[in-house]
């Protein structure tokens, strides 16, 4: 860019601002300062290659912002779109005329014997000759040039590493090359300008065409090299391929004869295994009679009819399961669970482990797993169907392309290449598809009716049992027994018991598996969330499943994100209502940490393989890339409500509401009722022990919120200073019912305040202000008895 | 790794100068730098928020106002520590993991190029 004037210069520069900052302002600054340099109605050459390179910054610019408001900026833009266009297009023309040999002249028939008639020489004016000798140095160049374009377009990834950074290291001199087609055919150029073009051509020739030649012999000798190795050796060479052949036959022959001669003997051998295998079977099988009659009856009448199974305690078949597992001891239990595996009546290893993938995915009966299947089935069909039609396209396509000879346009190689592309991904597809079908075939036997058969039942117990016995953490786990009572305990009392012994996290899965048909109902009660705006207790199930697998809990968060809006928050309330004073088990404070460290890492990976695909970064510094980087995190982090404390507040404060109202009139119930039975033992000389009862009453009460959840707890704090204001203005209001309109004007008078305070939260206020007026209307009384009827007035004054 | 001192001490100008130099930042444009330093700060607030809503109770929330400040942020954490005083391990726990993290993360993204 040395030669280019002042003009350009800045121009150039001022693009150089414009890359740092895009945004509609700046782009049309940068237009009105560039016609005040009159750059778009400029002729003069040495401008052309950068109103070419501005140009194309304009045509993407406008295509990507359409912003421009000014009208005359927009006509003058127009403009210079055509008139540039104009040129270049001129100019192409040009070149490809220039590149073009002249026709020959007409064969005229020569006479017999006549010396062969030779051609006259070429003829050219000085400037025509000058441009003519450049445009065939510039074919030259380009011949040389297209192979390694070619190869590169082809298949970059074929293109060895070493010719592939070759290309990289010479792309500056092709676009000088390029750059300088443009300008050599410029009809505005002079004459010692093209001629100086001329010797900067041939320098980049002579600079790179040795370089280039020797990078194509490389890659043609790897090539080849390749082919050899992929066909045998010897392929080149006659002699040594026919010698190389024949000896290839003799060892395949050997080959054949030996594997024959191994069939023979392994199917021998196969029959003599199998034989000693049915025996064994046999005596084993006689031997599991006689030493296991229980084993016998689980076989029978467990296994054999499973799928009409209902989730109740106390039906025969899981009264049956249970009376066996607290019997069995752990021998027992491994040795049946080693006949099962065998038997292929319940699943290895590999294949718990996809069933518990496909329950993950939501998939967990056997009409959801054959819709899937169906499903699967369907996608295979249409991927199938999909690559034959790419493959006959991609047949026509290399067809016309073969045929042009080398003259091959870029858009049919360009719709090759986009051909393969779709095939490779419709393959890629198509062997996920299979992948996934044979995997759900392979778990279909083990996958029962909408509720857990008894199989499965045994299945997780014999699991459970095996883990147990695996790990050696015996003392922390619960015994079979045990957890067979804990199973009827669970279906009996839905709620209380679970606490106290949900705390391990092995235990919870199993028994989440166990007590699944009452697992909703037990995540109700535990979060109370299905009070939080439309959360469902089933996508908490789902939750609790995925809290150790964090990819698949970001995937279930996005999904759900745009169906339910309450659902992200709802999680973090999830997380924050475990971990309230540590009143929940659901998740311990540690696990609420660990599960967010997860979602941050998942979180992570996903940004920075984002950042790196993203082009406009590719190139940049790696602090700007940092700084998309974070930009990017905290946008997620904001989304996602992870700290979003206000709405986790709003949500629980809701939840407070609603609760801590039922419980309230529970109080309020309990305290009319305690009300009369005081005053009457008062007046019959038992206020003593009445005394002693309001304040068992009250411990009960306390004990009784403290047993519930931390939300009653809170609702509890509200409720109280209504409690006390009822509990000393009733018995006042019943003892001396000339007060009683005092009475009621305070109480609605209280409840208002206290009822706004608490829907704002305001619980400490509402407590301070109802003992104040529970305890002034309280030390009224002794007055009304000394002054009788003037109280009322005096009451009345005090309200 | 940063200087565990100021960390105790939540001087969260030295933190992210620490941040800043482990990211070459001096090399960047000044106006990286200063993008860079804005979203730093609002990440930190996040995670302090965040560990504050692990561990805080209803009753620990009571009358905190949100940080507009760095200063806000330093007298923020001071009152947290003393309403809970076992946060501050937490705090700094998380800030050395956040600190990792993110050299973490530029360390892949400069080698990615």
């Amino acid at each position: 860019m040395a030669k280019h004037s002042d003009r350009a210069k800045g121009a150039m520069d001022m693009l150089a601002e414009l890359e740092q900052d895009e945004s509609k302002d700046k782009v049309e600054e940068f237009l009105l300062s560039l016609d005040g340099l009159g750059f778009f109605t400029s002729k003069d050459s040495e401008l052309f290659e950068v109103q070419k390179i501005i140009h194309e910054k304009i045509k993407k610019l406008l295509g990507d912002i359409n912003l421009l408001a000014d009208p005359k900026l927009a006509d003058l833009l127009e403009n210079f779109h055509k008139t540039l266009g104009g040129t270049i297009e001129k100019n192409r023309k040009s070149l490809h005329s220039a590149l073009t040999p002249p026709p020959l002249p007409k064969k005229t028939q020569a006479p017999a014997g006549a010396p062969p008639a030779t051609p006259p020489p070429f003829k050219m004016a000085g400037a025509d000759k000058k441009e003519f000798l450049l445009s065939m140095a510039l074919g030259e160049m380009k011949q040389i040039l297209e192979p390694v374009y070619e190869i590169k377009e082809k298949d970059p990834k074929k293109v060895s590493a070493e010719l592939r950074a070759f290309l990289e290291q010479i792309q500056p001199v092709c676009k000088n090359f390029i750059d300088n087609e443009i300008v050599i055919d410029n009809p505005d150029m002079s004459m010692d300008e093209m001629e100086s073009k001329a010797v900067e051509i041939k320098k980049s020739y002579a600079k790179i065409e040795p370089r280039i030649k020797r990078y194509l012999k490389i890659e043609k000798e790897t090539m080849d090299a390749e082919m050899e190795k992929a066909h045998g050796e010897g392929l080149k060479d006659d002699k040594e391929w026919s010698k190389t052949k024949k000896a290839a036959e003799e060892r395949k022959a050997k080959a054949e004869a030996e594997k024959k001669t191994k069939a023979e003997i392994e199917t021998a051998h196969g029959e003599a295994l199998e034989e000693d295998m049915e025996r064994a079977h046999g005596e084993a099988l006689i031997e599991n009679n006689r030493q296991s009659l229980n084993t016998d009856k689980l076989f029978k009448e467990v296994l054999i009819k499973p799928d009409d199974y209902k989730p109740d305690s106390k039906s025969p078949e899981i009264q049956a399961i249970m009376a066996l597992t607290k019997n069995f001891d752990k021998s027992k239990l491994a040795e049946l669970a080693t006949a099962l595996r065998t038997s292929g009546k319940i699943p290895t290893a590999s294949q718990t482990k996809k069933i518990d993938e496909m329950m993950a995915k939501g998939i967990t009966t056997s009409d959801e797993l054959d819709k899937k299947i169906v499903s699967l089935e369907e996608d295979i069909d249409k991927e199938e169907g999909a690559i034959d039609n790419l493959n006959t396209q991609i047949a026509q396509q290399t067809t016309i392309i073969q045929s042009m000879r080398g003259n091959v346009d870029q858009k049919d190689k360009d719709n090759l290449k986009s051909l393969n592309e779709k095939l490779t991904a419709e393959k890629t597809k198509l062997r996920e598809s299979k992948n996934q079908l044979k995997a759900c075939k392979e778990i279909q036997p083990f996958i029962g009716g909408s509720k857990m058969s008894p199989r499965q039942l045994l299945l997780r117990v014999v699991e459970f049992n095996e883990i147990k016995n695996n790990k050696g953490k015996e003392a922390s786990l619960l015994s079979i027994g045990e957890m067979a009572d804990k199973l009827v305990a669970a279906e009996e009392k839905k709620l209380a018991p679970h606490r106290e012994w949900l705390g391990s996290w092995k235990q919870w899965d199993k028994y989440s598996q166990l007590i699944k048909p009452s697992l909703k109902a037990t995540l109700a009660e535990f979060t109370k969330i299905e009070a939080l705006e439309g959360v469902r207790a089933e996508e908490l199930e789902e939750l609790v499943k995925l809290r150790k697998d964090p990819e698949g809990l970001a995937v279930w968060i996005e999904k759900r994100k745009e169906k339910a809006k309450a659902v992200v928050p709802a999680i973090m309330a999830y997380l924050q209502m475990a971990i309230v004073d540590g009143k929940l088990n659901i998740l311990s404070r540690g696990q609420a940490m660990e599960l967010l460290k997860n979602l941050r890492s998942v979180r992570n990976k996903r940004i920075l393989s984002q950042i790196n695909g993203k082009p406009e970064l590719l190139n940049a510094k790696p602090q700007v890339r940092m700084q998309a980087y974070l930009t990017e995190m905290n946008e997620w982090d904001e989304k996602s409500v992870l700290v979003n404390r206000e709405i986790v507040d709003d949500l629980i404060r809701k939840s407070y509401v609603s609760n801590g109202l039922k419980a309230g009139v529970a109080l309020s119930i309990g305290i009319v009722a305690h009300g009369p039975i005081l005053i009457a033992m008062s007046h019959i000389g038992l206020g003593a022990l009445a005394k002693i009862g309001a304040v068992g009453a009250t411990i009960k009460g306390r004990k009784m919120f403290k047993d519930y959840k931390p939300e009653y707890e809170t609702a509890y704090r509200h409720i109280v200073p209504r409690a006390v204001g009822c509990w000393i203005l009733g018995p006042i209001g019943l003892a001396a019912p000339e007060l009683m309109s005092g009475v009621k004007f305070v109480f609605n008078k209280h409840k208002e305040k206290a009822e706004k305070d608490l829907k704002e939260g305001k619980g400490e206020t509402s407590l301070k202000w109802a003992i104040a007026s529970g305890l002034g209307r309280g030390l009224a009384w002794p007055f009304k008895k000394l002054f009788g009827k003037k109280t009322t007035s005096i009451m009345k004054k005090a309200a | 790794m940063p200087d565990k001192e100021p960390l105790l001490k939540f001087e969260f100008e030295s933190y992210i100068a620490s941040l800043m130099e482990a990211m070459d930042m001096a090399q960047a444009p000044e106006e990286t730098q200063k993008g860079v330093t804005q979203e730093l700060g609002r990440q930190l607030g996040y995670r302090i928020m965040n560990t504050l809503t692990l561990h805080f109770s209803e009753e620990d929330w009571k009358g905190l106002a949100q940080p507009e400040t760095a200063t806000d942020l330093s007298g923020l954490i001071s009152e947290a520590i003393v309403r809970n005083p076992a946060i501050k391990e937490k705090l700094v726990e998380e800030l050395d993991e956040f600190f990792s993290e993110t050299v973490e993360a530029y360390n892949t993204l400069k080698n990615a190029q």
